[in-house]
């Protein structure tokens, strides 16, 4: 027996290893032998994951509705671009001013620098959300909005260090899908370690009632501080890999609609449910693509359609509204499939089915 | 500076403040009376603008026919935004109507972008409002006068309704105490419609300003500008209308004279209204004129 | 001094206003450490108030508030439920969403010796504290009768029951002085006659000193040994349950304010 339970948990934990190393190799392999379309898509796909992740901590878990997301990857792209930029490549896209001294000389590694964004996030997350989470409700989300718009209106005119409104070209392209994936897998353990912990339930505890979870002695501020800094690392990294994915960036892409778009994600699939965003968060970077499409001109049947700005974003509206009109919940509310559940489903279909045969 | 430019500019911040004070009160009358920031009223905005140029410019209707009807339309697009995305939320929690309203604000700008393009249109601008007038050395055009002219009689006569008829009554009961203006038999869902179509109203009033000020109109014209006047109106006091006319004028007026006073910030200025936000939410949850709000434990 | 000298909970000439309203005024009470003390009087009189200052949730405009003869007067409510208060509340706060079980869990959230990284590693400090974390919860759950149901989300249970959730969240917490803002409200006179035993038997178990606000005159008599009676936020009589019957202040400030008296709504 007690040999038993020694031996139980080890093959699990053997068993999750040896999936990892799997997937990972496969991912490996892929980003070298997959259609370079695909591989960009299964890119995105991870790092909206992780993105979507941190704002649903803050938003969904913690009830404290930021939106204020796009500012954080701004911060996280931009340092991530500027340290691993190659000084001869700084040279020559900072034309109207030079970088500044010192970094305009250096270049780190992709991993340093993805640590640097999540450090530089977080403390931008904390100095944002210090301040903010005193408000509740409306006022939090315009807050935040507000911080994020002057971010990015920082960032425009900050030439010497961000090359304003110009952006940054060609920021090495090291974003892969061992990286993308690796940070996804990353957030999603971060995220149901947190839930399944005490600060989780403290964080939860929070959003259903700030009062209650004060008088039972939860310090509000250092646990939405705690929402708000992971919720903005996770945005930080995922903006740096996003940025380093595309290799050019500019102030304008990190407004209002891309912090809509990840909001989208994760109130379709369910504000508090982990699982739920995943899914979500994949299904929307997919559609996402493929709608792509209707903003674009093309020929069916000897017909020229002209391609239609915006209506990718109509859509997505309309799915947003749907959802919150008559599904407010997304699509798992705060459950999750797990690997218990998924085993108790799957012997109640089977005990079902016997008794049916019997 | 001289006299001359100091001049220019006071016209044109009382200008930009009277244009931020009409769409100001909307906000500031949802949010009384819902407690939601009506994300989309910056896009009722737009729209409206746009039914005043197609009004204008394809339907060819004489100006003072096209605006009014762009006003009365729009008063109805803000009724049918309440009713189609906020009423089926009133008893669910507050951040879906929150997302609802953002959804909201969304689609109908690139419902915009879709419908009317993404290039910037140009507004008609009927002549008699760009003749000229001479006041102390200055020239300024007609339009500088009727702007806060008339948003100071559409105050007048909003305060009327407010503050002097039954419908009025029944507003500020809803904005009270919800739950028992309906108990003592207040109509709230026609409370809240009327909120909308006055809102909406003076929120087109102010987009046809805006068009003959700016003469350009496009379809994201909504967002910002619309978040700014939310911001007037938390620093006037939520739920107050004088305190949002008030922080609608303090806001353009800051704006404008950041700009001339400070030109190396004028980078900045679409910053100002979120930096303002936050600080006068720090030191004065409760703005220049509101009052607070309890929470019974 | 020792400990049994000194009150557990004092509260000095506090005083209380909102505006132009004085809902508390110059307020003074000693309950001695064990004591099962009433607070009563009519509606509006400025009980729920006292309870919001000495859990912090409101600051007293002057006074102060001793918790065994330590000031803890305009502390944080987290603070002051660290030093060892805890309450419940008159309009039920649980955690709606969340399942019984962790509703108690948060309770105990605050006495935790595992650090965050910690949990997130999930060490076996973590591991082991969680173990320990239920079983505490599944006890006090045990306590008030509610065992069988800890895998129910909190709002799905009667209000009887959601009453004792609160009382045992607030025992997680592992409080020195318990308040309980009427916690017979909305229930029937079974489940009032058993809430009444399980106050005296978790004061009895966990030497906790309870402070109690009851409209429910059968309950405050029935089970304090003392009480204070409030009016308009002022102190009109104070003594044993036989003493507050007979007090014509009493009487007439219940039958005059036109509250009935044993029968209330929320
Ligand atoms: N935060 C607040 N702001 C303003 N007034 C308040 C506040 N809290 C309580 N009051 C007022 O103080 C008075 C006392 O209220 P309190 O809730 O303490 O009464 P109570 O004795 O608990 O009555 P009940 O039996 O109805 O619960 C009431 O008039 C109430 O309206
Ligand atoms: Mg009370």
């Amino acid at each position: 027996m007690a040999g038993k339970s020694i031996l139980k948990p080890i093959l699990k934990i053997a068993a999750v290893c040896a999936a990892l190393v799997l997937f990972f190799l496969l991912l490996w392999w892929g980003q070298e032998h997959w259609d370079a379309y695909a591989v960009r898509i299964l890119n995105l796909c991870g790092i909206y994951i992780a993105i979507t992740l941190g704002l649903n901590l803050c938003n969904g878990f913690t009830g404290q509705f930021s939106l204020g997301i796009a500012g954080f990857m701004a911060v996280g792209a931009y340092t991530t671009a500027l340290l691993t930029m190659a000084p001869e490549i700084k040279q020559a896209v900072y034309f109207i001013e030079p970088l500044i001294y010192p970094l305009n000389s250096i270049q780190w590694g992709f991993f340093p620098a993805l640590l640097m964004a999540a450090v530089v996030s977080g403390i931008v997350g904390f100095l944002v959300g210090a301040p903010a989470i005193r408000f509740r409700g409306d006022y939090l989300a315009i807050t935040t909005l507000g911080f994020a718009e002057i971010i990015r209106v920082v960032f425009t005119n900050i030439v010497p260090i961000t090359n304003g409104a110009l952006g940054l070209k060609g920021i090495p392209p090291h974003t892969d899908l061992v990286w993308s994936w690796g940070f996804a897998l990353i957030c999603i353990a971060i995220m149901a370690r947190l839930m399944k912990s005490s600060f989780g339930r403290a964080l939860k505890a929070i959003r259903d009632d700030e009062i209650a979870a004060e008088a039972m002695g939860v310090n509000l501020f250092s646990h939405k501080c705690l929402a708000f800094v992971l919720s903005a690392m996770m945005a930080g990294v995922g903006g740096g890999l996003l940025g380093n994915l595309i290799t050019t960036i500019d102030p304008n892409m990190f407004r209002f609609p891309l912090t809509f778009t990840v909001l989208m994600m994760a109130v379709l699939g369910g504000l508090g449910s982990i699982t739920g965003t995943v899914i979500s968060a994949v299904l929307v970077t997919v559609a996402m693509e493929a709608l792509r499409a209707l903003e674009e001109p093309r020929v069916i049947f000897g017909l020229a359609l002209p391609g239609i700005p915006g209506m990718r974003m109509v859509v997505f509206s309309i799915a947003l509204m749907i959802v919150i009109l008559f599904f407010p919940k997304g699509f798992m509310g705060d459950r999750e499939i797990s690997l218990d559940r998924a085993k108790r489903f799957a012997t109640r279909l089977c005990r079902t089915n016997t008794s049916r045969q019997g | 500076m001289t006299v001359e430019i100091l001049l220019q500019n006071i016209a044109n911040g009382i200008t930009l403040g009277s244009l931020y004070a009409l769409l100001a009160i909307g906000y500031t009358m949802v949010y009384g009376i819902l407690g939601l920031i009506n994300f989309a009223h910056g896009e009722i905005f737009m729209v409206s603008t746009y039914f005043a140029f197609y009004g204008t410019a394809v339907f060819a209707l004489p100006w003072q026919v096209a605006f009014v009807l762009a006003i009365v339309l729009t008063a109805l697009l803000g009724v049918v935004i309440e009713r189609a995305a906020y009423r089926p939320l009133r008893d669910a929690p507050r951040i879906s109507v929150l997302i609802s309203a953002i959804g909201v604000s969304f689609l109908m700008a690139n419902l915009g972008l879709v419908i009317f393009g993404g290039r910037p249109k140009t507004f008609y601008r009927p002549p008699i409002f760009q003749t000229p007038i001479e006041l102390g050395g200055v020239k300024v055009v007609a339009l500088f006068f009727v702007i806060p002219l008339l948003t100071a009689i559409l105050l007048v006569i909003l305060n009327y309704i407010v503050y002097r008829t039954k419908t009025g009554l029944a507003m500020r009961a809803a904005q009270w105490d919800f739950d028992t203006a309906r108990l003592m038999g207040v109509d709230v869902d026609r409370a809240i419609s009327i909120t909308f179509a006055i809102g909406s109203a003076l929120a087109a009033v102010g987009g046809i300003m805006w068009g003959l000020r700016f003469a350009e109109i496009n379809p994201n014209m909504g967002l910002f500008p619309g978040l700014k006047c939310f911001i007037a109106a938390v620093f006037g006091g939520i739920g107050n209308i004088s305190g949002a006319v008030l922080g609608g004028f303090i806001l353009g007026f800051g704006e404008i004279m950041l700009v001339a006073l400070l030109p190396g910030l004028a980078g900045y200025r679409d910053a100002f209204a979120f930096i303002v936000l936050i600080l006068i939410l720090l030191v004065r949850p409760t703005g220049l004129l509101g009052d607070k709000q309890r929470v019974k434990i | 001094m020792s400990k049994n000298t000194v009150p557990a909970l004092v509260c000095e000439n506090v005083t209380m206003k909102f505006g132009g309203l004085t809902a508390v005024s110059d307020f003074n009470l000693r309950v001695p450490e064990g004591a099962l003390y009433g607070l009563i009087g009519p509606n509006g009189a400025g009980k729920t108030t006292v309870f919001n200052i000495v859990s912090g949730v409101l600051r007293p405009s002057a006074g102060a508030i001793k918790l065994f003869g330590d000031d803890i007067t305009g502390l944080s409510p987290d603070r002051i439920a660290y030093r060892g208060i805890a309450r419940t509340f008159q309009n039920i706060r649980l955690f709606q969403n969340l399942t019984v079980l962790d509703n108690v869990l948060v309770g105990l959230h605050l006495r935790r010796e595992v650090n965050l990284a910690q949990a997130l590693l999930a060490l076996p400090q973590h591991r082991a504290e969680e173990a320990r974390m239920a079983q505490t919860a599944t006890q006090l759950l045990e306590e008030v009768g509610l065992d069988d149901f800890s895998d129910y989300r909190a709002n799905a249970l009667p209000y009887g029951q959601q009453r004792r959730l609160e009382i045992a969240r607030a025992l997680a917490t592992k409080p020195k002085v318990l308040l309980l803002d009427e916690p017979a409200a909305g229930m029937n006179p079974a489940e009032t006659e058993n809430l009444m035993r399980l106050i005296t038997d978790i004061r009895e178990e966990f030497g906790v000193t309870i402070l109690l606000i009851e409209h429910e005159m059968k309950v405050v008599m029935g089970i304090c040994e003392r009480m204070t009676v409030l009016d308009h936020g002022e102190i009109i009589a104070e003594g044993t349950p036989a003493e507050i019957q007979r007090n014509e202040r009493v009487i007439k400030a219940y039958l005059g304010g036109g509250a009935v008296v044993g029968n209330k709504g929320s």
